[in-house]
């Protein structure tokens, strides 16, 4: 029990609160974001040129280079996506615009890319080092050989085997590790950028630049063209181009983390993720756009056939200097890409976990797939599987990257195409973007957005492309995605039997029972702003706190109060009873209106008998240094301010003091302040303090020492001995007459 | 970056000895099964003496690309894990860094006890006793 802080608050004081956390309120700045998104997306450097080269041909850079440009557009639609929901991937935003069962097909896509990640990366590292130790060994006279696709098989097999078995034990790198990854990574791809231009310009004749992507200059094998191959269609020069763009669409792919990390950004959010996405892309552009290129230039024809597989190895391998200093550098790519590809391998495994868990979540999925393993806790059953598909792929493909990369654009580009397709139609749906992709039309009351509509046509004619001109990856990912549909429709069907309701997503709280409140419980620094809620649908002084407060400065607690019936506050009240749906709800509103600020709040709930007592004894106990409260709907602004204050002097001396803020969603907000402080005065009291000061001045020769304080004081003690003295009744007109001044007068 | 912070209490508080002021808290760091139960053995000594809490501080990492609210082990399963556990109240913490979550969420002037692996090679334990050491609380490897 609360010590009871006054008599007359006795019967109100807090029995005890409930000091409320969640995860949302946790927040990482910008360069940790785009570490982590670089992590999946900066990896494609490695195989993405070798792959476009073996499908168009020369001017294949080009095409990443036109691809990683393509990826700013698509770098929009996560952000108008993001900008609506705080927690949207390509299933939640699917499946708001455009239903559960397009949803199903969606995240089925999106598994595919998951499953194909890790076995194009892992691959793709076997054949770096396999081919690292060949050129070691050749260095060193040794006979020693391997077959760098054996060897990538192998390789793949061993990683995929390792991250499965810490996924299964539940061990996971800290998050770090993504920035010194890149760090890492970063560091190589600086040093490329100065050590190519240099090799080029010690050159005696000019490399001459790829050949621009003409459709003269597209070389499509038959391979490249699948069932397009002898058509019609495969003569027509906007085809090839879509054809050509679509085997080079997987430069982009790892977009889907930028959706994932936006939750957990820094305020301002909305600024942070356009900054993070801009990082991201741009390193890609220059990792991976500018580095194809150099390799075009700096790998002779004859030889770089070769290095299709391992195209940075090759790069630096026909780089000017020593020998030993090249082959050092190579050592340091080949660990790096190790480092990098190998973490895409357990970033994938945990992707598909978490996509598989969320649609488990809504029923999509068997709960038999979620059953923890007994010993680690983890959803082994899900990992297994994941990781089965994964080694299977692995050893099917033998370690050709060529077919990895064909399969893997087919997940990369159609849950592109479905999240585009899912934006857009959101743009008729809801009105509630804050962030809109450019170039948009608006002819009268209609809004045609133009580039988003593009954006979006252009990922479908993508993916139709790839799906005629990719033989192998449309059966391996319309088999995959036609297996995962089905089984996702046969859950749904068997789980509908089980779920009797569907309940509301609201946020898990972790709940903390104080006996009372204090700062140190509530992480709030003395100063803190105090905002009271009750209504989810009224939250928008909240919005208005979040918006003007520098958390540097003041922390922000939203507290909400558990009304109790007078006597109630004698016997202790069960959690549950503390912390009931409506406050879970109500938490739940408060904590999405700050995840969409980006700023932290404390949440506590206090019960008490009379909510305006336990708003002012919660900002005493915080020793805060404003109350905030929305105006109400039952009094107006000044009653509410009044009886604020009459619990304010109900305090036990000493009283902090603090101010109160009533806020109005369309007008401005009032200000108090509560206990002893200067008045405002009204600018005609003011004139006339003045006027009296001057007169008594000139007259009671007094001279220089009266202020105007003095005049006041005079005034005010007046009145207090006129109210002892029987003129009260007067007094109290002349306040009355005061108080309803009509605005003219005043 | 903050943790998210889960607290529950093992065992109802013990009165402290003196009586005169709040019981002094020692905290255990989280590392594997063998090594925390030794590190709360050495606890349950130390604490004998000063008339402390245990309290068994779990930093769990949830990786990216998973939310921070659903990591890939439930955290009722941690719960259960530690039931048994010889520690007054446990902490879990649900993070994307183990050694900053367990820095932010540890007092001053802490007392900390880990439990480490005799290894050549470094190991997270043994960074983290050092940068707890470097500020200023008192930390003891078992």
């Amino acid at each position: 029990m609360n010590p009871p802080v006054s008599s007359n608050a006795q019967s109100s004081g807090t029995t005890k609160v409930v000091v409320a956390t969640t995860v949302a309120l946790t927040f990482i700045s910008v360069w940790q974001a785009a570490a982590v998104v670089l992590n999946d997306m900066a990896s494609t450097m490695y195989y993405i040129g070798g792959i476009a080269e073996q499908a168009i041909g020369k001017a294949a850079p080009w095409m990443v280079l036109a691809v990683m440009l393509f990826s700013y557009a698509v770098r929009s639609v996560y952000m108008e996506s993001s900008s609506m929901f705080v927690r949207g991937g390509v299933y939640v935003v699917v499946r708001d615009s455009m239903g559960a069962n397009m949803a199903k097909l969606s995240v089925s896509a999106l598994v595919v890319d998951y499953i194909l990640t890790g076995p194009i990366s892992v691959v793709s590292a076997g054949q770096y080092l396999g081919r690292l130790l060949n050129e070691i060994s050749e260095a060193t006279h040794q006979t020693w050989r391997t077959n760098p696709n054996h060897f990538a098989v192998f390789f793949g097999v061993v990683v995929t085997g390792y991250f499965w078995w810490s996924n299964i034990k539940g061990v996971s790198e800290s998050s770090t590790k993504a920035l010194r990854i890149m760090q890492i990574t970063t560091v190589m791809v600086v040093i490329l950028l100065i050590w190519c231009p240099l090799t080029l310009m010690m050159r005696d004749t000019p490399a001459p630049l790829p050949p621009p992507p003409t459709p003269s200059n597209i070389h499509l094998t038959s391979e490249s063209l699948g069932w397009l191959n002898g058509t019609f269609w495969a003569q027509i020069s906007f085809v090839v181009l879509i054809v050509a763009f679509g085997h080079s669409i997987l430069a982009m792919s790892g977009f889907e983390t930028l959706a994932q990390v936006y939750r957990e950004l820094a305020y301002p959010k909305l600024k942070n993720l356009r900054l993070t996405a801009n990082i991201v892309c741009t390193y890609c552009l220059i990792s991976t756009g500018v580095i194809s290129i150099l390799a075009v230039m700096i790998i002779p024809d004859a030889v770089r056939s070769k290095y299709y597989d391992n195209l940075i190895g090759g790069l630096v391998e026909n780089l000017a200097g020593p020998a030993v200093v090249k082959l050092a550098f190579h050592v340091f790519v080949v660990i790096v890409g190790v480092l990098i590809l190998s973490g895409a391998v357990n970033t994938s495994l945990i992707g598909l976990n978490g996509v598989m868990n969320r649609v488990a979540e809504d029923g999509v999925l068997l709960g038999w797939f979620r059953r923890p393993h007994r010993k680690f806790g983890t959803t082994y059953r899900i990992l297994n599987m994941m990781a089965l598909l994964q080694i299977a792929t692995i050893i099917a493909s033998r370690g050709d990257m060529l077919l990895l990369g064909e399969a893997y654009a087919f997940g990369v580009v159609w849950s592109f195409a479905f999240k585009a397709l899912g934006v857009l139609v959101l743009r008729y749906q809801r009105h509630d973007q804050e962030y809109k992709f450019p170039f948009n039309l608006n002819i009268g009351r209609m809004e045609l957005p133009i580039g988003l509509g593009v954006t979006t046509a252009m990922l479908f004619l993508v993916a139709i492309a790839n799906l005629f001109s990719k033989k192998i990856a449309t059966i391996y990912g319309v088999s995959f995605t036609v297996v995962l549909y089905a089984l996702f429709m046969i859950s749904e069907r068997v789980n509908l039997g089980k779920r009797r309701e569907r309940h509301e997503e609201l946020e898990k709280f972790n709940l903390d029972h104080q006996p009372q409140i204090s700062g140190e419980t509530l992480h709030a620094r003395p100063g803190s702003i105090l905002v009271a809620v009750r209504d989810s649908r009224r939250l928008w002084h909240l919005n208005k706190i979040l918006e003007k407060t520098n958390l540097r400065r003041h922390d922000i607690v939203v507290m909400t109060v558990r009304p109790l019936s007078t006597g109630a506050g004698e016997y202790d009240l069960r959690d549950e009873q503390l912390f009931a749906h409506d406050e879970q709800e109500l938490f739940s509103h408060v904590v999405s209106v700050a995840e969409k600020q980006g700023k932290s709040v404390e949440l506590v709930v206090v019960p008490a008998v009379d909510p305006f007592d336990a708003m002012v004894q919660t900002a005493a106990k915080l020793q805060a240094s404003k109350l905030v409260v929305g105006v109400s709907a039952r009094m107006t602004s000044e009653e509410l301010a009044s009886r604020i204050g009459l619990a304010w002097e109900r305090l036990p001396e000493p009283r902090h003091a603090f101010s109160l803020e009533i806020t109005n969603p369309d007008r401005p907000s009032v200000y108090v302040n509560l206990g002893p402080h200067p008045p405002r005065l009204w600018p005609e009291d003011v004139d006339r303090l003045h006027r009296i000061w001057l007169r008594l001045c000139a007259q009671s020769g007094v001279g220089s020492r009266l202020h105007h304080r003095d005049v006041l004081g005079v005034a005010l003690q007046r009145l207090e001995r006129d109210l002892e003295s029987g003129n009260r009744g007067d007094i109290l007109d002349s306040l009355q007459r005061e108080i309803h001044k009509p605005p003219s007068e005043g | 970056m903050e943790p998210v912070r889960l607290k529950y209490q093992l065992r109802p508080a013990e009165p402290s000895p003196s009586c005169d002021g709040p019981q002094f808290d020692l905290k255990v760091v989280f590392t594997d099964l063998r090594r925390t139960a030794a590190a709360l053995a050495a606890a349950r000594t130390l604490a004998r003496g000063l008339g402390a809490r245990i309290t068994l501080m779990v930093a769990h990492v949830v990786p990216y690309p998973l939310p921070l609210a659903t990591p890939d082990v439930s955290v009722e399963f941690i719960q259960r894990m530690l039931e048994s556990s010889d520690a007054d109240s446990v902490e879990i913490y649900l993070c994307r860094d183990r050694n900053e979550a367990i820095r932010d969420a540890l007092e001053r002037e802490s007392l900390v006890i880990i439990g480490t692996r005799r290894r050549w090679w470094p190991v997270w334990e043994r960074s983290l006793a050092r940068l707890l050491r470097r500020e200023g609380r008192r930390v003891l490897t078992v």
